[in-house]
């Protein structure tokens, strides 16, 4: 009979509990959900933010190709902006899945922090691997497009930053990498840099940023450069040079290297003289592999090529170094070195005027180490 | 106090003292000591941690001084049955409020960053039905459960130290930005997050071994946590800029999150789960010896009856603040009475037993 009871109890208790199992506050079913694959922002001409997504809707019938639909909506704050876009499609976007952020170079011009905040703020917002893109024009008119050829808008930039990150030509930069650049005083940073040109889109190089403000841009071939120095290397990173040969057809003159496949030595140095004045080493060892080239090169020949590769090389980098002083990008963080190793002479300092003051010594070495298979 | 407990052997005792002491005061230090300290907010951590060792011995001599006895018959042996009392009870409070400050922190984090729409009460009561049960249980029982918690270090440090792909010694530098006595000030702020080796006052009359064995496992338990939180501390530093820094109240989850693990995008989602079993063992330790200190105040044999009380007090205090200015009134006073009853009536406990004659034996 007691045995009977103390059973009885303990299956209404079972029972009871499990009732409060069931229960899951945060709880999110994947089918109730749109999910926003990438974003585009830009300002209106009356200051309110523009905010355009790229939605991907689940195939209604399993093994069916998944649709995307653009939407673009405006309002005062990022935030509010994807709140006025919540009201306009079937209701929850999240962004749980989301790859990439494009800003309009307008809107870079006048800061990128007031933009990024809502992406830190929030923990379900993914960082860890989202690129930011920084467009000519504007923004929105890159997503609007919708398809490129057979691909998704958003699928088609994805790979294209993936492999332009690939032939270094963009340095790796996530969210969060600007998120710390953003807040260090003595280190900036460059994202890439599109445009649309009748329907296609092209890499332009790359957007640098002084604190968080655009203000200026490389061309693809000085991007390499600098994604180089900054002591960054995708798998590849080719350049192609006219060499002093003396041919008469033009394109017998030209090399083409690729010094991304080895191993690239760097030397950054960041001295301070009596005065306080800043001197800047800065060297690159490079080990190229010609991949494309009309003569035959013999150990004379090598050496000869090498040398003027090396001068050739030198004087690009020295320009990239002029232009990124020009934007006053502490890209290769100068102003960091000086707080941790000289913190006397950066208080000393105002480095949004002194950086530009500061002397680099470029000198990039090349050495041809292969010749592909053919001599 | 006569009855025979089975003593827990001497792995048990600094996996014990280790899970009590690693709570949720580690997640936000890279923050606090940011402010204070700087760069040289690991050289706090150091500095804290030898204070701990120090105080640790103290305590050490005074229970040397009771052979057999824990704390609370301590209190009894030395304040006699009206003051001991009194004692006994402020202790209990003690330890009711920083079990209470633990799990409030640990549902607090939790929710900011995982569990948002989830009421707060819900997961205070998970936490509470979770410790109710281990904390009724014998001591073997949480030394057993603490001994194999403790595996989950392994994935906790991995976590962190892959942060180390991001880091930068130079965001670190220079260490003494601040100055000295900042770095002093920012053994203030590590202290709150080295607590919990006061449980050696519980568990050391349970605990197999010569007395400067069981110090020595005390001592080498401490040393770890000082070496972990000095590890973590300066992952941070080298990772966040101390302008971004000031931004993250939990910088540690912010960097799990922020790595990119390539096949999981939110690594914090695994992190946290995994650091809530840690948090589990820290408040289970306050409030088994909250119900031991209640057993030896009504003299019973077993705490397995008080233990429902505590817990319930205990969420109820945990579920008062509301507000911002709430959270932090009760880390405050959690902080103060960790001053007093650590180090202010644990010394005054050690200077009258010092003085006291010798009674024979240490029976009570």
């Amino acid at each position: 009979m007691k045995f009977d009871m103390k059973l009885k109890s303990n299956v209404l208790l079972i029972t009871l509990v499990s009732f409060c199992l069931t229960g899951c506050w945060d709880r999110e079913y994947l089918k109730d959900l749109h999910l926003a694959y990438c974003s585009a922002i830009d300002y209106t001409e009356n200051g309110e933010i523009k905010e355009t997504i790229e939605l991907i809707i689940p195939p209604d019938v399993e093994q069916t190709a998944t649709k995307s639909e653009i939407h673009s909506s405006t309002g005062p704050t990022v935030r509010n902006a994807s709140n006025q876009l919540r009201n306009r499609v079937r209701g929850n976007i999240r962004f749980i899945k989301y790859g990439f952020e494009l800003m309009g170079k307008t809107m870079a011009e006048q800061g990128l922090y007031p933009i990024l905040d809502v992406n830190y703020r929030d923990p379900s917002n993914p960082t860890s691997n989202v690129r930011l893109i920084i467009t000519e024009g504007e923004a929105s008119q890159i997503l609007e497009q919708k398809m490129v050829g057979e691909l998704k808008i958003g699928e088609f930039l994805k790979q294209k930053i993936d492999s332009l990150e690939e032939m270094s030509v963009f340095p790796k930069e996530t969210a969060d990498t600007v998120f710390r650049s953003l807040k260090d005083p003595g280190h900036d940073f460059a994202l890439p840099y599109i445009d649309r040109n009748e329907g296609e889109i092209i890499a332009k190089g790359v957007a640098l940023f002084h604190d968080q403000n655009y203000s200026g841009m490389l061309n693809p071939d000085q991007s390499i450069m600098m994604v180089l120095l900054m002591g960054q290397q995708g798998k590849n990173a080719r350049f192609t040079k006219k060499l002093d040969l003396g041919h008469s057809d033009d394109i017998r003159n030209f090399i083409t290297i690729n010094v991304g496949s080895k191993k690239i030595k760097r030397k950054f140095k960041v001295s301070i003289a009596d005065d306080e004045s800043i001197d800047v080493n800065l060297g690159l060892e490079l080990k190229a592999v010609v991949e494309e080239f009309t003569d035959t090169l013999d150990e004379k020949e090598l050496k000869k090529v090498s040398q003027e590769l090396s001068e050739l090389l030198t004087k690009e980098a020295e320009t990239v170094v002029n232009e990124i002083q020009k934007a006053n990008c502490d890209i290769f963080g100068v102003g960091r070195k000086l707080i941790a190793y000289h913190h006397n002479v950066w208080s000393n300092k105002n480095w949004s005027e002194d950086y530009r003051k500061v002397k680099f010594h470029t000198k990039v070495d090349v050495k041809i180490v292969s010749t592909g298979i053919l001599q | 106090m006569t009855q025979k407990e089975k003593m827990i052997s001497r792995g048990q005792l600094f996996c014990f003292i280790i899970q009590s002491q690693i709570g949720v005061g580690i997640l936000s230090l890279p923050f606090k000591l940011s402010e204070t300290a700087k760069g040289g907010g690991a050289l706090s951590v150091l500095i804290a941690g030898i204070i701990t060792q120090l105080v640790i011995i103290l305590l050490w001599v005074l229970l040397n001084k009771f052979p057999g006895l824990n704390l609370f018959s301590i209190c009894l042996q030395i304040g006699g049955p009206i003051i001991g009392r009194i004692l006994i009870i402020a202790y209990i409070g003690y330890f009711v409020l920083l079990g209470s400050n633990v799990m409030f922190s640990a549902v607090e984090v939790l929710q900011r960053w995982m569990l948002q729409t989830t009421p707060r009460w819900a997961i205070l009561a998970l936490f509470s039905i979770m410790t109710l049960y281990l904390a009724r249980e014998k001591l073997t029982v949480l030394a057993r459960f603490f001994t194999l918690a403790t595996v989950l270090f392994v994935p906790l440090i991995l976590f962190v130290s892959y942060g180390l792909t991001q880091a930068h010694l130079e965001l670190m530098l220079p260490l003494l930005e601040n100055g000295f006595w900042n770095i002093m000030n920012g053994v203030k702020d590590s202290a709150i997050s080295m607590y919990g080796f006061e449980m050696m006052l519980i568990v050391y009359p349970l605990s197999e071994g010569t007395n400067n064995q069981r110090l020595m496992t005390i001592s080498l338990a401490s040393g770890f946590v000082t070496l972990l939180y000095v590890f973590v501390v300066s992952t941070c530093l080298m990772v966040f800029n101390s302008e971004q820094i000031k931004l993250i109240p939990e910088p540690v989850i912010y960097l799990v999150k922020s790595l990119n693990f390539y096949i999981v995008d939110r690594a914090d989602i695994l992190f946290l789960p995994i650091w809530a079993i840690t948090l589990v063992c820290s408040i289970v330790s306050y409030c088994y010896a909250a119900s031991i200190g209640l057993s030896v105040l009504f003299k019973r044999k077993n705490h397995k009856n008080f233990t429902p009380f505590v817990k319930i007090s205990t969420f109820m205090i945990a579920l008062a603040p509301v507000t911002p200015a709430g959270f932090h009134l009760f880390d405050t006073a959690a902080t103060y009475a960790s001053y007093v009853f650590i180090a202010g009536l644990s010394m005054m406990l050690l200077m009258v037993s010092l003085f006291m004659k010798r009674k024979a034996g240490g029976l009570a």
